[in-house]
């Protein structure tokens, strides 16, 4: 289980994150959904430890963290066990596909993940191919298979359907709840309502770095807060 | 007289010249890569220091001609200091400078501008710092700098020339010495553009080659 509990951040003394509290369970998947600027993607990197949080409480797994650290170098990363794919994927760019989803195994290529992995993505023909030479959504697939070939229990997404067309986004967001289903927990971060209220389990609305609301799909379709009615809204006209 | 002729009769004279040619450029390519990196990567650890110092030497070296540079090391430095140094390592030590310049601002820049994603993708990964640096840093700055380091070296393969205006006996000054007692510029200065090319052209090719081949757009659009 991954909970983070009153995750505060600033960020040159501006306060990003305010008191931001969150539960992951195993196969559980939460959307993050709120405007730009909202704090959606410093909550992300706070959570996985790729920036620091100025306060909180963060557990992942048997890990426990308390923020903030007082000895940055003592501190044991969790990762693999919870992994990271960003908007942009930074797919090492002097590495094939193969090579970068394979890189961070250090041989130890357990063949059937490996092809089960291919497989899901269907990635069989860009493999061998590198960064540069391959479509966004096809190095798009690679990043989430890179993260998928180290087994993790905990998958973080930012914004990965940002850069993709519709039928894009909707074949990586198929193969998130295949992943889901076989135990990973996800948290989703997008400002696009439509894919999160397609595949989470539950739904966290951020604004100016606070919750503002939180619950299953349904609040997409009741919104219980007018901020949430509002984004709402705005979405449904930009679609 | 031919080239074939010029050459056979003043091989002793042009081999002497050869060597020194290539001994400085030794001096100074080898002077380059080790301190040049060591110098761009503390420019690149220390900014406020070390990058400051190397961002104001590298305007006041770019704002200098090496002839200048040149002549001033040899004639008034020495005579300020009261020492008289040979013009081999006046010239060794005045390219070299040039040349730890050149590399430590392409070390610096390389690194400045290295994506951290890509670092921090490496560590999400699991990876260790020093897989990090080994399998993901290193290679992708290798690749991005090669084409501009070799491109750098054959510049300054081509600035030894200017080691004759001290009078260092490299091969520029040792043709201007047979061309003065048989005066047969064309011939001379033939041999003397097909040495330099016969050694600046594949360097420039592989630059070229590493550029194309390397130089992948590492900002992912």
């Amino acid at each position: 289980m991954l909970v983070a509990k009153n995750i505060s951040k600033k960020i040159d003394g501006r306060e990003i994150l305010k008191d931001v509290s969150i539960s992951l369970e195993s196969g559980q998947i939460i959307s993050i959904i709120g405007p730009s600027g909202s704090g959606k993607t410093t909550f992300l990197r706070a959570i996985s430890l790729i920036d620091f949080p100025n306060f909180g409480t963060l557990e992942i797994g048997e890990d426990k963290y308390q923020f903030p650290i007082k000895e940055e170098e003592k501190v044991k990363y969790p990762y693999p066990n919870l992994t990271v794919v960003f908007q942009q994927f930074f797919i090492w760019p002097h590495l094939t596909i193969r090579e970068n989803i394979t890189l961070a195994l250090r041989g130890n290529i357990d063949q059937k993940h490996f092809d089960d992995v291919v497989e899901l993505f269907q990635m069989t023909e860009f493999l061998d191919r590198y960064p540069n030479e391959v479509s966004l959504g096809q190095r798009q697939r690679a990043a989430l298979a890179r993260s998928l070939m180290l087994k993790p229990k905990y998958l973080l997404l930012d914004e990965v359907t940002s850069a993709l067309d519709i039928e894009q986004s909707h074949l990586i967001l198929g193969h998130l709840r295949q992943i889901a289903e076989k135990g990973v927990g996800i948290i989703f971060i997008s400002h696009a309502i439509h894919l999160a209220s397609k595949i989470s389990d539950r739904v966290i609305f951020l604004d100016n770095g606070k919750i503002v609301e939180e619950g299953t799909n349904d609040i997409l379709k009741n919104p219980q807060t007018d901020r949430l009615k509002k984004f709402i809204s705005i979405s449904n006209q930009i679609i | 007289m031919t080239i074939i002729n010029i050459i056979i009769t003043y091989k002793e004279s042009l081999i002497s010249g050869l060597l020194v040619t290539l001994g400085l450029c030794l001096i100074i390519w080898l002077s380059g890569l080790i301190f040049g990196i060591i110098f761009g990567a503390l420019a690149h650890r220390q900014k406020e220091s070390t990058g400051m110092f190397l961002k104001i030497f590298s305007f006041i070296l770019a704002s200098t001609p090496i002839l200048v540079l040149l002549f001033w090391l040899h004639y008034p430095l020495q005579a300020m200091l009261g020492i008289v140094v040979i013009p081999f390592i006046t010239a060794a030590f005045a390219l070299s400078l040039v040349n730890i310049i050149g590399v430590a601002q392409i070390v610096r820049d390389a690194l400045d501008e290295f994506p951290t994603q890509y670092t921090i993708a490496g560590k999400v990964c699991g990876l260790t710092q020093k897989e990090i640096f080994k399998k993901i840093q290193l290679p992708i700055i290798f690749r991005q700098t090669i084409p501009q380091f070799l491109t750098l070296q054959v510049n300054m393969l081509q600035l030894t020339l200017f080691a004759s205006l001290i009078s260092v006996q490299e091969l520029f000054r040792v043709a201007q010495q047979i061309n003065s007692l048989i005066y047969k510029p064309i011939e001379i200065y033939t041999a003397l553009a097909v040495f330099f090319i016969a050694i600046c052209l594949p360097l420039n090719l592989l630059a070229y080659w590493f550029k194309n081949k390397y130089t992948r757009n590492l900002s992912e659009k």
